[in-house]
């Protein structure tokens, strides 16, 4: 498990985000449920006391409107104390006039008792006191006598009977409760002259007692000790509310416990009209309830929170993790073989010592592409000075000096770096920059020397040729002449290397400079003209047998004229140099495919015979070239692919005859196999008996001479000599080695 | 991006259903049908019980526990509406009409009373037009609208109806019927009588002589409850004296087709004159013109009445024994002959529904549901199938008509059925045809046919005026307004001629007073309205 822990990151995330919500979720639920009892108790004491208010007020406003009425009719003309035996018409108008309080929706009867009378008065009827109590109205409990007097009152004061069963013919509805209000009239406010008598239904009191939102909760409305009107849901004896508020004043909030056990908590207020008193009880379980379902809706939410929060916390783990999974796959490493972070850490040290090398890498490539500068310099390959300068720069070298030249210097046998040996012994050799390469055909070092005073190359040299003595007694330094165009480079390595040569004739003691050598190059200039210019008209002519003819001329002049080296060189550098801008117009010719008639090949160059064939392959090439717009020869290159494959078992068998039977020169066959199948016919032929040989060897036990006999061979030491070049190792270890692994 | 909103959606979805409870489905409180004592039930019942406000008229001395009553118990249980009542007596009707219509909160249906149509229709747009919902929501009604054309009356002046009718025919009707203590009379061996000097002796002679033989001058010789009661009123003493007054128009058609002011005509002065010399002679009982007709049916009950006017005996708020001590007399005649007001057989109101109705369809099937023939029979007469709340008070005999079997007393029938305060709609050939009259129908006929016989009926009738003759709209309301202040002038100048007699001025300030709040102009706008009617005949 805890292996488990410390590899997954994203389980480490996801327990890391759930532990920081855990301790906000546990946090907020302690404060909100240590905060919420108190609050909702606050709450509902709020609320019921509100309420009770609401009661209270409402209450007192309708009775306020009944006072109102009682005093409008005092005030009102019809009010004069009258008998209706005695004027029946006052009867009648004081009737009318009541007919204007029937707006009031409070009460459903509303009478007019003089106390001189014996009659009842309302808006519909007249009553005589003794049938309206004895015939018409019943009040449940109360005899009709005590009903007479107590409409009939004359204490002045107003009067509630609380709510009781009426059963009566004149009420809008029938054995209903009413509340009966008996507000004295008082003539010019002062006399009481007779009682205004309200009937009200109680269920305008349950009507007032009743929440838009149901809550159970007793509400009582006292006068005294009596009961004017309640709703009880709660079944709690109204002795207990009685004695709970006597002798209170301005109002209470008390909790009461039962014996039963039941708790309740009371709210009374003691009203400002009459000296009612408004009171309300509900159980404490309200509170409890409330609490607890406020608890239970909080933890559901805080339930379905921890949900989203939940995918949150797996959304952002996962989110965070992506990266490092993506880095550890990038670094390679493997990610379940310890934890993401420590393999991270280790492909960070791994990338930093991956990177030191590749830095350590570069500044040696750096020498590299100096090398190749120097060689493309060499070669005058740059078009422009500008182009050979800017490169130069990018390469840390400068080049833009006034003079240059060219030196050669032979390879120290004992030191494998030689030519880092020479850069370092060459730094610092004042206003010179010396760039360098190893020419290692040759086994030669070529600096090329850049200044901007003549006579700095000479101390250069000179300087050079000290010191390398010191460490080579033969070693070789050879100058060209002093130049100024770079597009004369490459006649500057010429003449470098044509000193170099000159070593044999003029010993190794001195440096060897172009110039104590050159005094044969002066016949070369009439020749050289005379036949360039015959030689490019026939190649621009496209004529093969005309540049074959030159080029045969070529020969004979050479072999008659006996040019010194240098001449020769020169004359086969011009040439070339012709052939080159015409070979390089072809398409799909790169400098690459013309490594073969490098600058640097020609030094070995030495006879006019290897001249000749070069410039043979040249122009056979050229001439090719022109001619691949002709129908195409790759049919002839596959008929000679069958012919090798069909015939490489003949010792005799020479690219000369191959190129014969497909009606070509062994030169031009030899190109275009190389331009088709990347490598010579010879190579090919070579390969193709060495593979057939590996498969008799294996596959039998022909003997070492037999096998090469049957392969192509003249004997077995020709064989063994090719195989061991091929393989690196005999034939018959071959055998034996394979075997052994097989 | 994406994923983020996604998850934010997923949280708020989650938050939307926390927070959301779900929907309580209201329970149809589908009851389980009981015996309806009807054949059919026309009525569509709903899925979801509807519950309507509905503001009815009540008799004045009757006590109807409606949240209770049998009959619209079962009616809810068959057409899933539920009525909440708001009660209002015969006497607080108007008062409170006119209080309901102006609070502008208005109940859904409007049941029995009197409704000023033109008003609260034609003009105030309260109302609502039924034309257009009779024939498809109230099919047992519809059937007998236009029946010995009862249907006349119902358009207002715009001839749309705003109501629906109620009606109970029998071809000749009156209100206020004539009655004297029989039993006292043969005590005191006096005879019936005929007129007035008649009348006033044997109420002298009831006042004087104990008729009621307990030794207590309590007897009222002659009590009559309130003013204008159309029954038991003052207003029903005056056809003594040939005026057919009444409290619905204060205009009558003489003989001669002549609308009249009631006011005017020669018997009203000395109608006046006699009843002070009985109030002041302490033969009218002091209270008549202000008690209404509890206060009236306990004397009556007590034994202690000569004379009075009332609808009918049988069936009443009169117990049984002290109503076969009454007997129906011709009103005792004056000089100027007797002109008992004549009801026409139109449709009063049944009723009508205001544009705070939210369901229309169902309060007029709930309504046509009571027209159903057993139904609308049921609601007047108490059950006709056992079962019911009280023993079978009907049966259908051999003829196939309903027939009453018992009245139960003391008016109890209201404890089960509506009676009065349902909806009834029974055009006389329809009615004969279903009915087999019973006693107190009987009753009511028989008299209203002995008065038709003797003459005392008026020719023509004030329902003419009152509910047949149409006028413009502008017209209509300023007949009410009149209406109103003339119908203060009448009390007051009677209450004031009965308690404070008839002297010359006083009568020249009445005649003064009638011109001054518009008489001529009222009587002129029916003479017209009735002119109409008698053209469009």
């Amino acid at each position: 498990m805890r292996k488990v822990f410390y590899r997954s990151i994203l389980l480490r995330y996801i327990i890391s985000y759930a532990a920081v919500m855990a301790v906000l979720f546990i946090g907020v639920g302690i404060y909100v449920n240590n905060s919420y009892a108190s609050a909702i108790h606050a709450n509902i004491v709020e609320e019921n006391t509100n309420r009770l208010s609401a009661l209270r007020i409402q209450h007192e406003e309708k009775l306020s409107a009944l006072i109102n009425i009682a005093n409008q009719i005092s005030l009102s003309p019809y009010i004069t104390p009258f008998k209706l035996k005695d004027n029946a018409l006052k009867a009648y108008y004081l009737k009318e006039h009541l007919i204007s309080y029937n707006a009031d929706n409070f009460f459903d009867q509303l009478y007019v008792v003089f106390h001189e009378d014996d009659y009842l008065y309302s808006s519909s009827t007249s009553i005589s006191m003794d049938i309206y109590t004895e015939k018409l109205i019943y009040y449940e409990g109360i005899s009709s006598e005590f009903l007479c007097s107590l409409l009939r009152k004359r204490d002045d004061e107003v009067y509630i009977l609380p709510s009781m069963s009426v059963r009566s013919v004149l009420t809008s509805d029938t054995n209903k409760n009413m509340v009966t209000i008996i507000i004295p009239l008082r003539l010019d406010g002062r006399f009481s002259v007779g009682n205004a008598v309200f009937l009200v239904h109680d269920n305008a009191y349950q009507r007032m007692f009743t929440d838009e939102i149901y809550q159970i909760r007793n509400m009582y409305i006292f006068s005294g000790e009596d009961i004017i009107s309640a709703k009880r849901p709660i079944n709690i004896s109204d002795e207990v509310i009685l004695s709970e508020i006597s002798g209170m004043e301005g109002s209470i909030i008390r909790n009461i416990a039962l014996q039963d056990g039941s708790k309740y908590i009371l709210f009374a207020q003691r009203g400002s009209l009459l000296d009612l008193c408004y009171v309300s009880l509900i159980p404490q379980e309200t509170v409890q309830m409330r609490t607890a379902r406020s608890r239970l809706a909080f933890s559901l939410f805080l339930l379905l929170l921890s949900v989203p929060c939940g995918l949150l916390t797996v959304y952002f783990a996962n989110r965070h993790v992506r990266p490092i999974k993506e880095i550890q796959k990038s670094i390679g490493d493997e990610i379940t073989s310890e934890d993401g972070f420590s393999a991270i850490k280790k492909g960070i040290e791994t990338l930093k010592g991956q990177n030191k090398d590749l830095h350590t890498r570069l500044d040696e490539s750096k020498d590299v592409c100096r090398a190749d500068f120097v060689k493309k310099f060499v070669k005058c390959r740059f078009s422009s000075r500008e182009l050979a300068v800017n490169i130069a720069n990018s390469l840390g070298m400068n080049i833009d000096r006034s003079f240059y030249c060219i030196t050669l210097i032979s390879a120290l046998q004992a030191e494998s770096k030689g030519l880092e040996l020479l850069k370092a012994l060459f730094a610092d050799k004042g206003d010179v920059n010396a760039y360098g390469m190893e020419i290692f055909d040759q086994e030669q070092y070529l600096f090329v020397l850049f200044t901007d005073k003549e006579e700095d190359l000479e101390t250069w040299v000179n300087n050079a040729k000290f010191a390398l003595s010191a460490l080579d007694n033969e070693a070789v330094i050879a100058v060209s002449n002093t130049h100024v165009d770079f597009s004369e480079a490459t006649n500057a390595y010429l003449e470098a290397s044509t000193a170099y040569d000159n070593r044999f004739v003029m010993g190794n003691e001195h440096v060897l400079w172009f110039s104590d050598v050159s005094s044969a190059a002066k016949d070369i200039e009439p020749f050289t003209e005379n036949y360039l210019d015959g030689f490019r008209k026939a190649l621009y002519a496209g004529d093969a047998n005309a540049l074959h003819d030159r080029i045969d001329e070529l020969f004979q002049i050479l072999k008659k004229k006996k040019f010194s080296l240098f001449a020769f060189r020169i004359i086969y550098n011009e040439i070339i140099s012709m052939l080159l801008n015409k070979y390089l117009s072809y398409d799909g010719v790169s400098e690459q495919s013309i490594k073969y008639y490098d600058i640097f090949e020609l030094s070995r160059c030495r006879r006019v015979s290897d001249l000749t064939e070069i410039l043979r392959q040249l122009c056979n090439d050229i001439l090719l070239k022109e001619e691949q717009n002709m129908p195409d020869e790759n049919s002839v290159i596959g008929q000679v692919i069958d012919y090798i494959r069909e015939n490489y078992a003949d010792p005799g068998l020479s690219m000369g005859t191959i190129a014969s039977i497909h009606g070509m020169s062994a030169a031009n066959l030899s190109l275009k196999y190389k331009e088709q199948t990347g490598m010579y016919p010879s190579e090919y032929l070579m390969l193709l008996r060495m593979e057939k040989a590996k498969e008799l060897l294996l596959g039998t036990n022909m003997s070492i001479q037999d096998i090469g006999t049957s392969v192509g061979y003249y004997d077995a030491s020709s064989f063994i000599r090719r195989f061991k070049q091929h393989m690196g190792i005999t034939p018959a270890k071959y055998r034996i080695l394979v075997k052994n692994i097989n | 991006m994406k994923k983020t909103i996604l998850v934010i959606l997923l949280v708020l979805i989650m938050f939307t259903a926390a927070c959301g409870t779900p929907a309580i489905t209201p329970d149809g409180d589908r009851q389980k049908e009981t015996d309806i004592p009807t054949e059919a039930a026309p009525a569509q019942k709903g899925d979801e019980k509807i519950t309507l406000h509905a503001f009815q008229y009540v008799l004045e001395n009757q006590q109807v526990d409606f949240e209770n009553l049998w009959f619209y118990k079962e009616l809810e249980k068959k057409t899933n509406i539920h009525i909440k009542w708001e009660l209002v007596k015969d006497g607080d009707w108007k008062t409170r009409l006119n209080l309901m219509f102006a609070s502008g909160n208005w109940p859904d249906i409007i049941i029995r009373g009197e409704v000023d149509v033109e008003e609260y229709g034609v003009t105030q747009k309260i109302l609502v037009p039924l034309d257009d919902y009779l024939k498809e929501y109230m099919p047992n009604y519809y059937s007998r609208l236009y029946l010995n054309d009862a249907y006349a009356s119902i358009p207002a002046s715009d001839g749309k109806m705003y109501y629906v009718g109620n009606l109970t025919a029998q071809n000749v009707n009156h209100d206020g019927n004539h009655y004297i203590n029989k039993a006292w009379l043969d005590k005191l061996g006096l005879e019936i009588p005929k007129t007035i000097d008649e009348l006033t002796n044997v109420l002298r002679a009831f006042r004087d002589n104990d008729p009621n033989d307990n030794g207590e001058k309590d007897e009222i010789p002659f009590c009559a409850a309130d003013l204008i009661h159309q029954t038991q009123g003052i207003y029903t003493h005056f056809a003594n004296f040939g005026v057919p007054l009444q409290r619905w128009v204060y205009a009558c058609i003489d003989d001669n087709q002549k609308v009249v002011f009631p006011g005017y005509l020669p018997g009203f002065r000395d109608a006046c004159e006699w009843l002070h010399l009985c109030y002041e002679e302490g033969l009218l009982d002091p209270e008549s013109i202000t008690q209404d007709s509890n206060v009236w049916g306990t004397k009556m009950n007590a034994g202690r009445v000569g004379y009075t006017t009332y609808l009918r005996l049988i069936n009443t708020a009169l117990q049984p024994d002290i109503a076969k001590m009454y007997t129906s007399i011709i009103p005792p005649a004056s000089e100027y002959g007797v002109k008992v007001p004549r009801i026409l057989e139109v449709p009063t109101l049944g009723a009508a529904l205001t544009v705070a109705n939210k369901h229309i369809p169902e309060t007029l099937q709930w309504l046509d549901a009571q027209f159903e023939t057993e139904t609308m029979m049921v609601s007047v007469n108490g059950p006709v199938r056992e079962g019911g709340p009280i023993e079978p008070t009907m049966r259908i005999n051999e003829a196939g008509k309903y027939e009453i079997i018992y009245v139960p007393e003391n008016n109890a029938l209201y404890q089960y059925v509506p009676v009065y305060h349902g909806q009834f709609f029974a055009p006389g050939d329809y009615y004969f045809e279903i009915y087999e009259m019973p006693p107190h129908r009987v009753e009511r006929y028989e008299s209203s046919k002995a008065y038709e016989e003797a003459g005392v009926l008026e020719k023509y009738s004030f329902d003419y005026l009152y509910r047949l003759s149409k006028m413009s709209n502008e017209e209509a309301i300023e007949v009410s307004r009149l209406f109103n202040e003339i119908e203060k002038f009448m009390k007051e100048s009677i209450a004031n001629f009965i308690t404070n007699g008839v002297t010359d001025s006083s009568w020249q300030e009445f005649i003064s007073t009638a011109k001054a709040v518009g008489v001529d102009r009222y009587i002129e706008l029916y003479q017209k309205a009735y002119d109409n009617y008698l053209a469009s005949q």
